[in-house]
């Protein structure tokens, strides 16, 4: 009994560190995804002259998960009951957002995306969200790298913190 | 959608409420003007009124509500759907087209490029909202005189701002497209330049044109004519507000091609029509003349107090039809 007693502790340890491996990898798929809809957006911008919401909405209907969910939503709240996009954008993605394992300075990066629009000119507002892909793309860079340092890290100390857990209780 | 609530999308939220009583008379609404530190102006039936902060209209300018510059960017900026670079062409010249076909021009500071044109309008400080009226039946009167034999006649509207061309166009186009007693029904190619005609959305029309009628949405009136008469052969094309050598050569070639014209133009008598063609620096000596061969029908609009009415109608010749 004690011997699946210590077993359980050390599966329950290494369980939590690869729980915490998961949500970096999750985190990245996320941050991989909303690097793609910005670049499709700018393409929606500079190629085809779409309004913003006309572009979200354009999205929404090619992909799924969360954030298309709230495209879709800001696309029928603006050209079927006629509100104001910044306001909606703020309400819609803290909804879709919010239950993200994403850091808060990237949740910001979502949230603070209508201050890059208002440009005269397609060029200049295809810049403005340059700066923010190449923000993503940082936090990209910085996350690859911290997986690849952390994951083994994690799930080592996982297991000693599983194993001394162990001794105490023995 | 409703007309209010195509003119109520052009405010921010949290000036909707102050346009419930304006908007109670939709129908009867013709323009509203806006400006900073001016009062906003409301034109209905021929006569102008105030809003005031509180939503009421008012006679008097005192207490009326005068825009800030913040609220007219607003305003600017929700028309745009934050997208500004979306609108750079139409704003370029000075106005856009919203859902419904109601035309927005604005006026402000103007940037000029290197060859000093008008690059673009910052700092727009002026709105003049015309609301688009759909009048299903307004040409019923006149369509006896477009037709000969079942063939629509090539027909020219003319009249000042204002006195109703695009509201009749609107319901010829629909009459040709569906057939009517005179003729049966035909293809119909709009090219929409500024999106009043058909007052399109994302490329479908807002306006009813008729079951038989194509629209091309925002293309220049000379490369779309040509373009539509390439690809979805009309039998007749419509556009509204010609006046440069560029659509008479477009017009000549459609017609070479065995399509009718239906047009306006800018004006109040055939003298005006052929007067105002050669004042055009670009135009040669023949265009005003061939301009005036053209057509088959000249109709000259009018407005009389609030209402628009067909002034004369005539024919090739100069002889009146009708008038």
């Amino acid at each position: 009994m004690r011997l699946i007693g210590c077993l359980l502790v050390i599966t329950g340890c290494l369980g939590f560190a690869g729980s915490i491996c998961m949500d970096l990898n999750r985190r990245l798929a996320l941050l991989l995804q909303l690097r793609e809809i910005f670049e499709n957006l700018k393409y929606y911008i500079s190629y085809q002259k779409a309004a913003v919401p006309e572009a979200l909405g354009k999205m929404a209907e090619k992909k799924g998960g969360p954030f298309c969910t709230a495209f879709k939503a800001i696309y029928i709240r603006i050209y079927e009951g006629g509100e104001n996009f910044p306001g909606i954008w703020q309400e819609e993605m803290e909804k879709a957002v919010e239950p993200l394992p994403l850091k808060r300075e990237e949740k910001k990066l979502i949230y603070d995306f209508p201050s890059c629009l208002g440009y005269m000119e397609e060029n200049a507002q295809a810049l403005a969200l340059d700066e923010l892909l190449r923000q993503i793309r940082l936090q990209i860079e910085e996350l690859e790298k911290e997986k690849r340092n952390k994951n083994k890290l994690i799930m080592s100390l996982g297991a000693a913190g599983g194993c001394l857990l162990v001794l105490l209780l023995l | 959608m409703a007309k209010r609530e195509e003119i109520l999308r052009i405010f921010p939220d949290h000036m909707k409420k102050k346009w419930e009583q304006v908007l109670s008379e939709e129908d009867k609404l013709q323009e509203i003007r806006l400006g900073v530190g001016q009062p906003v102006r409301i034109h209905t039936s021929g006569e102008e009124r105030f809003l005031c902060v509180d939503g009421t209209v008012t006679v008097s300018s005192a207490g009326a509500w005068h825009l800030t510059e913040g609220e007219l960017d607003e305003i600017v900026k929700n028309i745009c759907r934050y997208s500004p670079y979306a609108f750079e062409n139409e704003i370029r010249q000075g106005f856009l087209t919203v859902q419904g076909g109601h035309r927005i021009g604005m006026a402000g500071q103007v940037v000029l490029n290197d060859r000093g044109e008008v690059r673009n309008i910052v700092h727009i400080r002026f709105l003049n909202i015309r609301i688009s009226h759909q009048v299903i039946g307004a040409a019923e009167e006149i369509m006896s005189y477009l037709y000969e034999e079942g063939r629509f006649l090539n027909t020219l509207l003319v009249s000042p701002p204002g006195c109703g061309k695009t509201t009749l166009l609107r319901d010829i186009i629909r009459q040709i497209s569906n057939g009517n007693r005179w003729g049966r029904g035909r293809e119909v190619g709009v090219v929409d330049e500024r999106s009043e005609i058909a007052g399109g959305f994302m490329g479908i029309p807002q306006n009813d044109l008729g079951r038989r009628t194509d629209v091309l949405d925002g293309c220049p009136k000379a490369q779309g004519m040509m373009l539509l008469v390439r690809s979805m052969s009309p039998a007749v094309v419509a556009v509204d507000e010609i006046g440069n050598r560029e659509d008479i050569k477009a017009i000549c070639q459609v017609m070479q091609c065995g399509g009718s014209v239906v047009a306006t133009m800018h004006g109040n008598s055939m003298e005006d029509v052929t007067g105002r063609i050669k004042e055009e620096k670009y135009m040669r000596e023949g265009d005003a003349e061939n301009l005036g061969k053209l057509f088959e029908r000249y109709l000259f609009l009018e407005k009389k107090r609030e209402n628009y009415r067909v002034r004369e109608i005539l024919d090739r010749q100069g002889n009146r039809l009708c008038g």
